[in-house]
C-alpha cells in the first residue's frame, strides 16, 4: 500500500529526515515512536503534502503512485487521511458543514453517487456514535472553544466519515486524558479492518495499550533505528529513550 | 396638496424659508472651504482630487423617468416585500415607488414634496453639521431624496427601500440625494438603502442622510452599495441618540469604484445602544474608505463596531474608527474591531482604530488586524478532500456571514452572500 524508500526531507536548509524506510501493507497498524525533534511529525506533515517541507532524496509510493507528486487533497481522494496533532479552528465553518464538502468530493472520487442531506445526516449519527460525538459540537465552528479531548475525537469522527485507506494518527494521544484517550482509542479500533492500515505517530507507550500494533518502529535523528513487534513499545517504556540514545552513540 | 394651498399656508412657507436660509448658509461655507484634501488628517489616504476633479452636470427631474418598471424589475433587491423610494440620478421616480399612505403615524415621502417641509425643517441640517464641502454642497444643492417621519409610538411593519440609481449617458454627473429619518419616541423602522447602476462617465454621488432616534426609538438601517462601473460615492450618514434609543446599521459595501462612507453617531443621553456592523470586499482597481466616529456624550451607552473586509488584485481600503468617550460618559461600554484580508500582495489596507477616552469608569477595546488567509485553515480542508478554491471560498463565505448574519432583515441575507460569492469566483 504505502512504500517509503530512502526517505530524506529538510526545512529551511536544515536536514530533518535522512532516510527512512517503511513498508505497510493493509490491514497493518505500524506504530512510530521517537523522542522529541526526532522526525516524526516531519514523516507525517510529508505524507499528507505539507508544502514547507522539502524532499531532498527517496520516494513515497502510495498504491503504485508517486504520492509526493499529489495535492494534498489529491491524498485525501486517494484514501489518506491526518488527524492533526494541533486540529486547526476556523471560525464560521462547522464540521458539518465542510465534511458535507468532503465526503462527497471522496465519493466522487470513488465514482459512486453524492450522497443528499438526509443520507449524510444518517452516516453522521451513525460514525457520532463511534467516538459519542454530540451533534451540537459538530454545528459549532470547527474547534473553537472545543477542548483538547473533543478536538481529538472530532479528528477521528471525521476519519470514520471519510473511511480512508490509510490513516496516519499524528500524537493523537497527546494532551488526552485517559478517557478521551480510551474514547479516540475505541474509535479507531473498530475501524481497522483488513483492507486499511494505519500509522500511529506517537511519542509514549500509553496509546499502544489500547491501539495494539503490528509493528513499532523508533525514529532517531531522522532515521528508524529500530524495529520490532508491540513488545519494542514495552522495552522503550522500560528504559526510555535514553537507551536508543546510547546505543547511537555506541554505532557512531 | 396643490400649489395654491401651500401657497396659502404660512407653516410650510415659513418651513420653506427656513430649509432655504440652510441652503444659503451651506453654500456660502462651501464658498468659502471648498471641498477637503488629501492634506487634512481625514483626507490622508483619500485620493479625493479624483473625485472632485470631473466637470459635472447636474441631471435635471427629467432623467428619472429614464428607466422602466421592467429595467428597474431586472436589479438586485427590487422585489422585496417592503415598500419603495426611487431616485434616479437623484430625483423621485413616482412611477418605481411605492409609498405607505395609511400606515398610523407614518409619514414616508420624498424631500422635494412642499407639503412635507414643516415635518421635515425643524431637523434638516441639525444633525449633520456643516464640517466638510460634501456636506455643504449636498446642504446647498440637494435635489430630492427620501423622508421618513415616525411620530410617537408608531411602527412600521415592512422596511422601506430607498432605491439610489446613478444613470449617467453622455457627461459626468452630480447626484445629490438628502435622506431624514426621525424616529420620535418609541417609534420604529427599518430602512435599506440601495446604490445600483453601471455607469461608463463618472457619476459621483454626494449623498447625506440623517438620522434622529429619540427617546426609546428603534431605527434599523443597512446600506448597500453595488455600483458598477465608474461610480463615485461619498456619503454622510449622522445620527442622533436619545435616552434608551437603540440604533443599527450594516454598511455592505460590495462594490464601487470611489467610496467613502462616513458614520457618525453621536450619543446624546444615557442607555443608547449603537450598532455598526461593515462589510467590504474589493477587487480591480476598487478604492473604499469607511471613515466611523462615535461621540459617547453621556453615560450607561453601550456601541459595539465590527468592520471586516476582504480586498483583492490592486483594490485599497482605508478604516478609521474613531470612538470619543466624554468625562461626563461614564460606565460607557465601546467595543471596536477592524479586520482585513489580503488576497493579493498588491492589495492595500490602511487601519486606524482611534480612542479617546476623558472619563475614568468605562470599559472599551479596541483593535485592528490586518492578513492574509489562514494557511493553516486552508490546508486543513485540503487535507480532507475539498479543492484549494472550495476551501478558500469556504473559508471567505464563513467570515463574511459573521456580518451578514448580522442583518435583521433576513430576505437580504442570502442574495448577498451570493453577490459575494460571486466576487471571491473572480
Amino acid at each position: 500500500m504505502l512504500t517509503i524508500k530512502d526517505l530524506k526531507a529538510s526545512i529551511e536548509g536544515k536536514e530533518i529526515l535522512r532516510g527512512i524506510s517503511l513498508q505497510v501493507n493493509p490491514g497493518e497498524v505500524h506504530a512510530i515512536m521517537g523522542p522529541n525533534g526526532s522526525g516524526k511529525s516531519t514523516l507525517s506533515a510529508i505524507l499528507a503534502g505539507r508544502e514547507e517541507y522539502e524532499v531532498t532524496g527517496g520516494s513515497v509510493t502510495y498504491n503504485g503512485e508517486d504520492l509526493l507528486e499529489l495535492a494534498p487533497e489529491e491524498r485525501a481522494r486517494a484514501g489518506i487521511f491526518l488527524a492533526f496533532q494541533y486540529p486547526v479552528e476556523i471560525p464560521g465553518v462547522s464540521t458539518t458543514n465542510f465534511l458535507k464538502t468532503a465526503v462527497n468530493e471522496l465519493r466522487k472520487a470513488r465514482g459512486e453517487e453524492p450522497l443528499d442531506a438526509v443520507q449524510f445526516l444518517k452516516l453522521m449519527k451513525e460514525k457520532m456514535k463511534l467516538v459519542e460525538m454530540n451533534q451540537s459540537l459538530l454545528s459549532r465552528s470547527l474547534n473553537e472553544g472545543f477542548s483538547g479531548g473533543e478536538k481529538k475525537r472530532n479528528e477521528i469522527f471525521q476519519m470514520a466519515m471519510l473511511e480512508p485507506a490509510l490513516s496516519i494518527l499524528d500524537e493523537t494521544d497527546s494532551g488526552l486524558d485517559i478517557d478521551a484517550l480510551r474514547l479516540v482509542a475505541g474509535g479507531v479500533n473498530q475501524l481497522r479492518n483488513k483492507d486499511n492500515a494505519c500509522i500511529l505517530i506517537t511519542h509514549y507507550q500509553r496509546l499502544l495499550e489500547y491501539i495494539v500494533p503490528d509493528f513499532v518502529h523508533v525514529l532517531y535523528k531522522g532515521r528508524i533505528v529500530k524495529s520490532g513487534d508491540k513488545s519494542l513499545a514495552l522495552e522503550l517504556e522500560a528504559k526510555g529513550y535514553d537507551w536508543i540514545k546510547d546505543e547511537d552513540k555506541v554505532e557512531a | 396638496m396643490n400649489n395654491a394651498i401651500i401657497a396659502g399656508d404660512p407653516d410650510i412657507q415659513r418651513s420653506i424659508d427656513a430649509i432655504s436660509a440652510k441652503k444659503r448658509e451651506a453654500a456660502a461655507w462651501f464658498e468659502q472651504h471648498g471641498y477637503p484634501h488629501q492634506k487634512l488628517e481625514d483626507w490622508k489616504y483619500t485620493p479625493v482630487h479624483r473625485i472632485t476633479a470631473p466637470d459635472y452636470v447636474l441631471p435635471g427631474r427629467d432623467t428619472a423617468s429614464l428607466l422602466s418598471k421592467e429595467s428597474f424589475a431586472t436589479l438586485p433587491f427590487t422585489g422585496l416585500d417592503a415598500w419603495y423610494l426611487v431616485f434616479i440620478n437623484g430625483w423621485l421616480s413616482s412611477e418605481l415607488s411605492v409609498i405607505p399612505h395609511e400606515e398610523k403615524g407614518i409619514t414616508v415621502g420624498n424631500m422635494a414634496d412642499e407639503a412635507l417641509q414643516t415635518l421635515a425643517a425643524p431637523h434638516l441640517g441639525t444633525i449633520a453639521g456643516l464640517n466638510s464641502g460634501f456636506v455643504a454642497s449636498n446642504t446647498a444643492g440637494f435635489t430630492d431624496g427620501a423622508f421618513i417621519h415616525a411620530t410617537g409610538g408608531s411602527h412600521l411593519e415592512k422596511p422601506v427601500v430607498v432605491y439610489h440609481l446613478a444613470l449617467a449617458t453622455d457627461a459626468p454627473v452630480k447626484i445629490r440625494p438628502r435622506n431624514l429619518f426621525v424616529a420620535e419616541q418609541d417609534a420604529s423602522f427599518k430602512v435599506i438603502e440601495v446604490f445600483a447602476g453601471a455607469t461608463k462617465e463618472a457619476a459621483l454621488t454626494n449623498i447625506v442622510t440623517e438620522i434622529k432616534a429619540e427617546r426609546n426609538a428603534v431605527v434599523d438601517y443597512t446600506k448597500l452599495q453595488l455600483e458598477t462601473g465608474e461610480n463615485y460615492h461619498v456619503g454622510y450618514t449622522e445620527i442622533d441618540q436619545h435616552e434608551n434609543a437603540s440604533v443599527d446599521t450594516h454598511i455592505i459595501s460590495l462594490n464601487g469604484a470611489f467610496v467613502r462612507n462616513n458614520l457618525h453617531f453621536r450619543l446624546s443621553d444615557k442607555h443608547c445602544r449603537s450598532i455598526m456592523n461593515g462589510l467590504y470586499l474589493l477587487t480591480g482597481n476598487q478604492f473604499l474608505d469607511n471613515h466611523t466616529r462615535v461621540n459617547h456624550n453621556s453615560p450607561e451607552c453601550y456601541s459595539d463596531q465590527l468592520y471586516k473586509g476582504i480586498i483583492n488584485d490592486k483594490a485599497t481600503a482605508v478604516f478609521n474608527g474613531k470612538v470619543f468617550v466624554e468625562k461626563d460618559a461614564q460606565k460607557t461600554n465601546a467595543y471596536q474591531r477592524n479586520v482585513n484580508i489580503l488576497l493579493s500582495d498588491e492589495a492595500t489596507v490602511n487601519t486606524k482604530p482611534q480612542l479617546e477616552i476623558f472619563a475614568d469608569d468605562v470599559r472599551c477595546t479596541h483593535g485592528a488586524t490586518s492578513g492574509h488567509l489562514d494557511d493553516e485553515a486552508v490546508f486543513y480542508l485540503r487535507s480532507r478532500g475539498l479543492s484549494e478554491k472550495d476551501a478558500k471560498r469556504m473559508l471567505l463565505r464563513a467570515y463574511a456571514e459573521e456580518v451578514i448574519d448580522k442583518l435583521q432583515i433576513d430576505a437580504l441575507k442570502e442574495p448577498l452572500m451570493q453577490i459575494a460569492a460571486q466576487k471571491f469566483d473572480k
